[in-house]
């Protein structure tokens, strides 16, 4: 044990994880390139508008990347209550304070002039950083109801109750994802779990209920083609998208579908006219990367001594893999749409800041094997 | 050690519970790339198929076209947005209290709205052509899913005003005549393509509601016409052709030191605005498009090329056969007969014979190519559409009596516009000068060609003024306060079995003033009845365009302020240009709530104040001052009607 660590030591970065994350965040480039130019250029009259903030994003996401790779992750999990605490303060100025930036509805966003951040994303950080350390530190009070059950829930719950009040009803889900894999893996009773599932599955059943437009948008993934150009509008388009590339795609900037038909080509459906231009053989390479993904993250949380480095890794692991599945599953019309992006693909600055913050704090953890 | 080993425990735990939880991840990853393969490749040309059938349709939205101003800035063409209300009923939350509100702002029925919205289309359009207080209402109402678009409708707010010069549009708002339809790539504005989708039935909708930007609106367009001085001249011209029971008429002034129209009218008037209850006959601008023969106004060019060419002097002597004169087979008549004249008689007195004479003096070769200088062959660069050329055949096929005729204007045809051109020419001292309607195009003529020296120019002028102020043909054409020029015409018209017909074109044109024209004014009256000699329908025309000129704002922004000085009644004075005297522009406010005291004060000051206040003086008697005034000064108006009567004198 003690040679494996010395060994580790001496580790550098994991490649794989770090080629896998430029090749993500080099396609994503060039499909937002692809999918925004028409519409940039109509909005924007500059064809490259979207393309050139998300270079810039990116640029400052390898930095990010670099400091999560550097940082010294005792300084971040000592202060896991202020990344919540600030989570939450952002979160709420998101729906309580006139900085809060809506879009499409839902006020999702802090403006601070040059750029709007998006709250959850760093909610997300916040809450896996705390949920870690809480399971790792509190192992042995971990299987009772008040100490090792009630607080994380508490927390987790108040995030959701501010990302419901945006609304945000796929960003709550999210997070109550993100709770339930830290509690099974940090050791909840699966009673407990169990149980609470049961009642967020109410809750949610309720929500969906009451509004009759969230319903007919979470039940028309089941048959979009009912209603093609009402609530299964975007899935349809999704699958045509998807239909119309084949296997070997349409070629790069071929793709019709962009033109206005998916709503959001180049944010949630990206991965849509990724399957149009490039087709099922574009679509493969995003899945044997993720794939490279998943088990390099495997083998860096296995590989972690301490408790808290071996679910902070899972838990930003699962930020990456968690969305990208989701949004691979919403695209795909598996599961009911909601707002998720696709990781490193999708235009966005705070998703991909965020993403490549996890990557590099895995970076971090591969280095100590 | 116990607690070391349920760590221990538990961390082996936790190990395989990462382990689980990751493969439920490759479990999902499998399962959605298994998903990928049915979706891209089983599924994917039945799907591709689908798409395909759902097509793009393109909808091109035109921005705002232009607009058209006078030179003062007032508008005579005007693109009247309108608010239209659609609304995406896929982007609504809650349709039916939706409709209700809806149904409140735009006055309609509720059921009939929810039924539009529950339609299974993105776009319904919900009332077209709103006011803008219920655009307004819908805006603020800020319902999710309702939008407004604009559309456009031409408007011509002067109505008949300058109708045939500006055309007008058609349903798709593009030129279909006139100035509009000339100027349709200037005026009409940008195309913007939208993507529209239909799916398979035919239905579409817009997945992009916006409204048009500013880039994609049309140039607007000033012109140089003055509506004001254009609505006096259509007003004089009106009243020349009801008076004369004529056909139609044409009239124009035209500022001579620039070339700008100021003023185009045709009669019977055309009001664009409502073009389909109009004919093409009415809606031609007929001063571009056809031909007339000159007749006499054609003479002072043929004087010119005369002296010009040293064929003539201004006191050569023609003997003009006593009204009747044999050439060959033909005979050409006088309206009068006269025995000896000078050449400078001949163009006041209008005599054929002598023309004739004139022009058989010079030749052919000549006389063609003065007129071919003068343009009379050629379209003016006046931006309308349709212009004619000329009809003015090669001088070698001229006989005899092709070349004596055309010297008194007949075997000969030019448009109206090239005529008026001419004449321009010959008031700017004999410098090309093209006629022009863009103000962006306006610039005062300096150095063009030459076609006409100086010296003859205004031999010419001279006489042209004698035709007027003297007894020549013109004399109804005086203007009491300033001595103008001016040639009549009397054609006869070409009559559809060959020959002539007994139906005449009876013209003026003439400068104001005289010596150094600043405008150039021309009426043409088609087929009086009864009197249809030039001198007596068309002058004047002349007369009270001219007059209305001088009185206007825009007769005391001559470039040159004239107005008779000298006591001697006017018209009888025989001096060259010493009649002239400048006078600085002053601008006197007067108080018109009560009568004002306008005795001895110059006429046009009075009349140029009586203006302003809304008030068109009567006047008495002839001279430039204020005698007396009807009512007296600072008594009331007596009506509503505000009238008051000018009693004038010489100035003393």
């Amino acid at each position: 044990m003690t040679s494996n660590k010395n060994a580790a030591k001496n580790q550098g970065p994991d490649l794989w994880l770090l080629f896998s994350v430029l090749i993500l965040s080099g396609l994503g480039l060039m499909m937002i390139l692809s999918t925004s130019a028409v519409m940039a250029e109509r909005f924007y009259a500059d064809k490259y508008f979207f393309f050139k903030r998300q270079a810039l994003f990116g640029l400052a996401g390898l930095l990010v990347m670099y400091l999560g790779y550097r940082i010294n992750r005792g300084f971040m999990y000592r202060l896991r209550y202020l990344w919540i605490t600030a989570a939450l303060a952002l979160l709420a100025m998101t729906v309580f304070s006139p900085l809060g930036y809506a879009a499409g509805g839902a006020a999702r966003w802090v403006n601070l002039g040059f750029f709007n951040i998006q709250p959850l994303e760093l909610a997300k950080v916040a809450l896996v950083i705390y949920l870690a350390c809480f399971f790792a530190f509190k192992q042995d009070k971990v299987k009772t109801f008040s100490v090792g059950f009630l607080p994380p829930t508490l927390i987790t719950g108040i995030f959701c109750a501010l990302l419901l009040l945006q609304p945000d009803f796929g960003g709550a889900v999210y997070m109550a994802g993100l709770l339930f894999l830290l509690s099974l893996v940090g050791g909840t009773r699966l009673i407990y779990l169990f149980s609470s599932s049961v009642l967020a599955a109410i809750t949610a059943a309720v929500l969906v209920l009451q509004s009759p437009y969230r319903f007919r948008r979470w039940f028309s993934f089941l048959d979009p083609f009912q209603d093609p150009q009402d609530s299964g509008y975007q899935l349809v388009q999704s699958l045509y998208a998807f239909g119309s590339g084949g296997i070997w795609g349409m070629g790069l900037g071929e793709g019709r579908q962009k033109l206005f038909f998916l709503p959001e080509a180049h944010n949630d459906f990206i991965m849509a006219v990724v399957g149009e231009e490039l087709g099922f053989i574009g679509v493969s390479l995003v899945f044997i990367v993720l794939g490279i993904l998943l088990w390099r993250i495997l083998v860096i949380c296995m590989s972690q001594s301490d408790l808290v480095d071996r679910f902070a890794g899972l838990g930003m692991g699962m930020i990456i893999i968690m969305g990208a599945l989701l949004n691979l599953a919403v695209v795909l019309g598996v599961i009911p749409p909601k707002g998720l992006p696709m990781p490193f693909i999708s235009y966005g600055g705070s998703s991909l800041l965020v993403s490549f913050f996890c990557a590099g704090f895995l970076l971090n953890l591969s280095r100590s094997r | 050690m116990a607690l070391k080993k349920a760590k221990n425990k538990s961390r082996d735990y936790s190990r395989i519970k990462i382990g689980l939880v990751l493969a439920l991840c490759f479990v999902f990853w499998g399962g959605l790339w298994a998903r990928a393969v049915q979706v891209q490749i089983l599924r994917g040309e039945e799907l591709a198929e689908q798409a395909s059938r759902q097509y793009f349709s393109q909808e091109k939205i035109l921005g705002k076209r232009g607009e058209i101003f006078d030179r003062e800035g007032r508008v005579l063409a005007q693109s009247v947005r309108s608010k239209s209300i659609y609304a995406n009923p896929f982007m609504m939350d809650n349709i039916p209290a939706s409709s209700a509100r809806l149904a409140g702002i735009l006055d309609a029925d509720p059921g009939s709205i929810q039924a539009r919205l529950d339609r299974k289309s993105s776009f319904v359009w919900l009332d077209r052509k709103v006011s803008d207080r219920v655009a307004h209402q819908v805006s603020s109402a800020d319902i999710p899913g309702v939008f407004i678009m604009d559309e456009h409708s031409r408007v011509y707010p002067q109505k008949h005003l300058l109708g045939q010069v500006l055309g007008f549009v058609g349903m798709d708002n593009t030129g279909l005549e006139g100035l509009e339809r000339s100027l349709d790539d200037r005026l009409s504005g940008a195309e913007m393509v939208m993507i529209m989708q239909r799916d398979a039935s035919g239905q579409r909708f817009n997945l992009l509601p916006r409204q048009p930007d500013g880039q994609v609106d049309g140039q607007d367009i000033h012109l140089t016409i003055d509506s004001r001085m254009q609505f006096y001249v259509e007003q004089a011209l009106a009243d020349a052709v009801e008076d004369n029971d004529a056909r139609s008429g044409i009239a124009m002034v035209v500022h001579v030191p620039t070339g700008d129209i100021l003023a185009w009218a045709n009669y019977p008037f055309f009001n664009p605005n409502n073009f389909r209850s109009s004919t093409p006959d009415i809606w031609r601008n007929r001063g571009a498009t056809d031909l007339i023969e000159p007749g006499s106004t054609l003479k002072p060019f043929l004087v010119a090329a005369a002296l010009e060419e040293n064929v003539a002097r201004g006191d050569s002597l023609y003997y003009c056969e006593q009204g009747l004169w044999r050439l060959g087979r033909n005979q050409i008549k006088d309206v009068r007969e006269y025995g000896w004249l000078t050449v400078n008689r001949i163009l006041r007195y209008s005599s054929n014979i002598c023309a004739a004479k004139i022009g058989l003096d010079m030749g052919p070769g000549t006389l063609h190519q003065y007129l071919v200088n003068l343009g009379l062959d050629q379209p003016t660069g006046v931006q309308v559409p349709g212009q004619t050329s000329g009809l003015l055949r090669p001088p070698h096929t001229w006989r005899d009596m092709d070349l004596a005729t055309i010297s008194f204007g007949q075997g000969m045809a030019t448009s109206f516009l090239q005529l008026a051109r001419a004449f321009t020419i010959l008031g700017n001292h004999g410098v090309f000068t093209d006629l022009n309607i863009l103000q962006d195009q306006s610039s005062p003529v300096s150095s063009g060609q030459r076609i006409i020296s100086r010296e003859v120019s205004r031999d010419v002028l001279a006489m042209m003024r004698d035709s007027v102020e003297r007894d020549g043909t013109g004399t109804r054409a005086r203007i009491s306060g300033i001595e103008v020029g001016g040639k009549t015409g009397t054609a006869q018209k070409a009559s559809p079995s060959g020959g002539y017909s007994d139906k005449y074109v009876a013209s003026f044109a003439g400068f104001l003033p005289a010596m150094d024209p600043e405008y150039m004014i021309m009426v043409l009256v088609d087929e009086p009845t009864r009197p249809f000699y030039g001198g007596l329908v068309a002058a004047p025309a002349f007369q009270r365009i001219g007059g209305r000129i001088l009185a206007s704002e825009q007769g005391l922004g001559l470039r040159r302020l004239v107005l008779e000085s000298s006591g001697e009644a006017q018209g009888a004075s025989t001096s060259d240009g010493s009649r002239f005297s400048i006078v600085p522009r002053q601008d006197v406010e007067m108080d018109t709530s009560h009568v004002p005291d306008l005795r001895g004060i110059p006429l046009r000051l009075a009349v140029e104040n009586l203006l302003k206040a809304g008030i068109e003086p009567t006047l008495q008697g002839r001279g430039v001052m204020v005698r007396d005034q009807d009512p007296g000064p600072g008594s009331s108006w007596s009506n509503q009607q505000k009238q008051i009567t000018l009693k004038l004198c010489s100035e003393s």
